[in-house]
Order: structure tokens, then sequence, then C-alpha cells
């Protein structure tokens, strides 16, 4: 049975190609399953391997979202291996929140590829688990350090600054 | 022996390599990200939008909830904390609260010697700012009061920043001859408008009197709830 199973090859900007079954990755990315139902008409009476390219997303940041996919959207790996639940604590929301949370317990520059990818893969769980990530880190830092961390410049000018600060004393 | 100076022309000129930009955040994953927020932590996610311009547009598009005024007749006005933010004024024992839109909260107040008039207060929760309305031109049996921005553009201000900007305060009242009117405050010039006035047949003053007459603003349409066997009072604001 498994050898039916229909798998396809996404291309990496950088030239790396990745195997995934046709069925995970159609349920995962809504992006990829429109590439793939473009294809088909062509694909119906070949047994050819489609490629895709994926030319927005790196490979070291395809692969994770590849095993983030494998994990969530694999009804067979999810069921079929207990040993994913061994990571379960019991006030765990679902079999996965552990797997969620060491995933996302990565760098910013990681995470926020992540994000991109997430987006134009069009996979909304795992754009909102990677967007929640990014608040969780935002959350704790004070104003300096979000600006360090995202590279952003503060474009106030110093009258504008205190002027904000005042009006809006019940934040700080 | 001090060393010649170097010739000025012959010196190459050192550039630092120029770091590599750190990732970038358009647009709309600042919105997404600053959406999924922690709620009930209002204050943490308004200190991540200020870190730039577009950030704070981004925050501002929903302004947080940050309490809700209860009002009862024996104790007044109480600020409700929904939040860590607690209002400088808390609870007001004198202060009724008629209306709150626009980070404003229109509030009656009871001023010894003046009970036959609505001493009517515009205030801040947020700052505890106030400002005492003049009396209304003219008094009705039945009365309601609404508050809402008045900043250029109205129609397109979003509200999101607009509380210490102009307001207007709308006053509509009915008499005992079955007339309807309304008049407006203009805090640009801090004085009332004459009254309009309507006949409103069918409007029986005993089916006001008492009534909380509870306003909706819709657009630039002020609504006014009444009593079922009268038309809600729809007042353009345009």
């Amino acid at each position: 049975m498994a050898s039916e199973k229909k798998v396809v090859f996404l291309r990496s900007s950088d030239g790396e190609a990745f195997e995934v079954s046709e069925e995970v990755i159609s349920a995962a990315s809504v992006t990829i399953k429109g590439m793939i139902d473009e294809e088909s008409p062509s694909r119906a009476d070949t047994a050819a391997t489609t490629t895709l390219a994926i030319p927005n997303v790196t490979a070291a940041t395809l692969s994770r979202v590849l095993h983030y996919v494998n994990k969530h959207f694999d009804a067979a790996a999810v069921v079929g291996r207990p040993d994913d639940y061994i990571f379960c604590a019991p006030g765990d929301e679902h079999p996965l929140a552990r797997f969620d949370d060491d995933f996302v317990d990565v760098d910013n520059d990681t995470l926020i590829d992540l994000v991109h990818a997430a987006e134009y893969l069009h996979i909304k769980k795992l754009f909102d688990l990677t967007c929640k990530a990014v608040a969780d880190k935002l959350k704790g830092r004070t104003i300096d350090q979000i600006r360090e961390t995202f590279g952003i410049v503060n474009d106030y000018t110093v009258e504008e600054e205190v002027e904000v600060y005042r009006e809006n004393s019940w934040a700080f | 022996m001090p060393p010649p100076p170097a010739p000025p022309k012959a010196q190459p000129t050192l550039i630092m390599p120029p770091l590599p930009p750190p990732p970038a955040l358009p647009e709309e994953l600042v919105e997404e990200i600053l959406l999924r927020f922690p709620p009930d932590e209002p204050a943490s996610l308004f200190r991540a939008s200020v870190v730039c311009k577009a950030w704070f547009c981004e925050f501002h598009r929903t302004p947080p909830m940050l309490g809700f005024i209860c009002s009862t007749s024996y104790f007044g006005a109480r600020f409700v904390p929904t939040t860590a933010f607690s209002s400088p004024r808390a609870h007001c024992l004198d202060w009724f609260p008629l209306d709150a839109r626009h980070g404003r909260v229109l509030v009656r107040r009871y001023v010894p010697g003046e009970d036959d008039f609505p001493v009517l207060w515009v205030w801040d929760p947020i700052t505890d700012e106030q400002r005492e309305l003049p009396i209304p031109p003219r008094w009705g049996f039945s009365w309601s009061a609404a508050v809402l921005c008045a900043g250029a553009g109205a129609s397109v201000c979003h509200h999101l920043d607009c509380r210490r900007g102009p307001f207007l305060v709308i006053f509509v009242g009915h008499d005992l001859h079955g007339e309807t009117f309304v008049c407006t405050y203009s805090s640009d010039i801090d004085a009332w408008s004459e009254p309009l006035s309507t006949q409103h047949p069918g409007l029986e003053y005993h089916s006001l009197f008492g009534v909380e007459k509870h306003t909706v603003l819709l657009g630039n349409a002020l609504g006014m709830q009444y009593p079922e066997q009268v038309k809600n009072l729809v007042t353009n604001m345009a």
C-alpha cells in the first residue's frame, strides 16, 4: 500500500530537493496544493514524479517546514507512533504541544524565516505557531531590545517620543 | 621625532563591510504578530508597538479595552479595569455616566443647588482630565446625550488616538408637547449650538420618562434607542 503513495519533490531556492508525500503536503500547504492541482492534468497519464520549485524558501527552512508538516499532517505518523506521546505532559493542549514548543525554540533569524515560509506556503497552523512565538519573544523585551532584535530604526523624533509616552503612561 | 604626515591622496579609504541586514518584518507580518499578543496584556503589546511609527499604526488599528464604566444608582460610577491598568479616578460617588466613546466618558454630575439642570462633564479616564460643559440652551423633561470624536474628518478618523482632540456632545431632549430637539456642543468653541426641533407625533412623554436611552454610532449616524412604540431616533452627524 505504502508504495502506491504519491510523492512530490520540492526544490528549495538554493537547489536542494526534498521528497514529501503529496497527500501530506496538500493537506498542509494551500500554495503547494494549488501547484499540484495545476500540474494534475499533465501528470494523469504519466508516472513521472513532480518537482515543484519553491523559490522563496531556502533548504534549511524548507527542511524544518517539512519536519513540521510531517509531524502535524501525516495522520499515519501521528496516530501510528505512540512514542510521540511520551513527550506529552498531561496538561498539554494537544499531543504535539511539546513538539511545537521545541520547534519554535530557535534563533530569531530562523524563526522569522519560518514565518515567511509559512506565509508563502500558506500553512495556517505553522503561521499561527511562528507568529505567536515571535509575539512571545517580544513580550518580555524592552522597546530598545525589540528594535535591536528586528533591526528596526526608531523613527520618532524626541518630541514625538515624549508625547507618545506621556499620552500612554498607562502602559509604562 | 613625529612620523611624517601621510599623503592625503594616496591613502586608500577603508570601508567596513556592511553588516548583513537583520530579517525584515513586512507590515502584514507585524500585524499578524501583534495580533497574537496575549489579549490580557495590552501594556506589553503597547510597548511593542512603540518601537517605530509603522508598528504603532498597526497596533492602533484596534484599541485595547482597558476596562468599563459601571454605573449604579447609589454608588455613582466605578471604573472596572479588565487589565492591569487602573484609572487615576476609580470611583466617583456623584458621577453618573451617560455615554462613553472614543476614549471619553460623558458623565452627569450632581452639583448641590444645580439639580434642576444636568451638569455635564467629559472625562478622560486614562489621564483623569475633565471638562465641564456649559448648561445646554434648552432642557426637556426627558433627555439623552452622547459624546463622540469631532476630529478633522471625523468620518475617516479611526478613533485610535483622538481622545485628546476635539469632541462633540449631542443632547437630545423632549418636551411635554411632543417636540424633540437636538443641540450640539463643540469642544472647539466650548459652546452649544442653537437647538433644532421637530414635532415627534406619537411620542408620549410618559413613555420616555425614566427610560435609559442608549446610543450607538454607525458611521456618521448616531442612533438613540427608544421604547418600542417609538421609532429609534437617528441623527445624521455628517
